[in-house]
């Protein structure tokens, strides 16, 4: 797995419609821990970047897989439980 | 008073959890606590350790949601930092992007390494560990109004929260304001559980959550316009009760 600017790590490896998963390591690397017959669909996420899905092929023995950055606005605020106070002068 | 008491009544008699209450979330919360310290290196796995014992999606909903609840705290200065550029750069589109870009990188490092974000951080985390778990989520951005919001700087949105898809239906939680609250005095985030935001009755939601996406209200067919919402009184967390 990369990213324009080289190996992705941590990326969350899926089997669809199941559990059964992995994620890539330091490399960018991973092995999926079951073997996967044709037709099966691989999901690829990570936090920031576009989900995307592979379907395997009885030809593929190796994926390589370029992740892109959707467009997120980041924001945060957090509650408080401080009384409200006005600005004004009363 | 009278008034004030049967409008209380009156909420807390749709809050939605209610549709549930014939599941007992004893065990989902027990597995959550059980995987407290696990941490996100490994999504697939923690979302396996938290769900494969659950039967319904509630319950395996639920168990994501308590595990981010308790273990990531909000980063108060982070909070400030990205507040006052988004500000500063509020009416210059490139240089906000450019911002956001880079402080997005920052922000999800930080989440996955140090377990601390801001709520775009943990609406993100709960949508990817639920959608890890075969569950529909939605990640839905808009305006959040506390004690402490001044209300001409709602003309940004500045909170983000999330939506769950249940047995055809769609729920509202917030994680970030369920986790916990920073400490008045210093802004250190205490972990303070609030189960009042797990799926919240959206009549109440909206007085201090306004999508930005209207369809994300969740109020059927109910009106309950912007001007509304800053008119509306301040709501503390002890009013989310289920």
């Amino acid at each position: 797995m990369t990213d324009e600017k080289g190996p992705l790590p941590g990326v969350n490896i899926v089997l669809k419609s199941s559990e059964i998963g992995t994620v890539t390591d330091e490399n960018g690397e991973f092995t999926f821990p079951e073997s996967l017959s044709s037709g099966a669909v691989l999901i690829f996420s990570f936090l920031g970047y576009d989900k995307q899905e592979i379907k395997i092929n009885a030809k593929m023995t190796y994926i390589n897989l370029l992740m892109s950055d959707n467009i997120i606005e980041i924001m945060g605020a957090p509650n408080t439980d401080k009384p409200y106070k006005t600005k004004g002068s009363n | 008073m009278g008034h004030l008491l049967l409008f209380i009544v009156a909420f807390r008699c749709h809050a939605q959890q209610s549709d549930f209450d014939h599941i007992n979330f004893y065990k989902a919360d027990q597995m959550a606590s059980l995987c407290k310290d696990q941490g996100l290196s490994n999504m697939p796995e923690l979302v396996y350790n938290l769900t494969s014992n659950l039967d319904t999606n509630v319950e395996r909903f639920r168990v994501i949601y308590m595990w981010v609840c308790h273990n990531i705290a909000n980063d108060y200065t982070l909070y400030l930092k990205n507040k006052r550029k988004r500000r500063k750069y509020k009416n210059d589109s490139v240089k906000l992007k450019t911002w956001n870009d880079r402080f997005k990188n920052n922000v999800f490092r930080k989440l996955l390494k140090q377990e601390r974000t801001l709520c775009t951080g943990y609406a993100f985390v709960v949508q990817e560990l639920s959608q890890l778990a075969n569950l529909n989520c939605e990640i839905i951005h808009g305006f959040g109004k506390t004690s402490m919001t001044p209300i001409n700087e709602l003309d940004t949105p500045n909170h983000s929260w999330n939506s769950i898809q249940l047995n055809g239906k769609w729920y509202l939680c917030d994680p970030t304001w369920a986790a916990g609250i920073p400490d008045p005095e210093t802004n250190i985030f205490n972990f303070d559980y609030n189960d009042g935001y797990f799926l919240s009755n959206p009549g109440l939601f909206v007085i201090n959550h306004y999508a930005q996406d209207k369809k994300w209200l969740l109020l059927n067919k109910e009106i309950h316009t912007f001007k509304q919402f800053l008119e509306a009184p301040v709501l503390y967390g002890k009013a989310y009760i289920n």
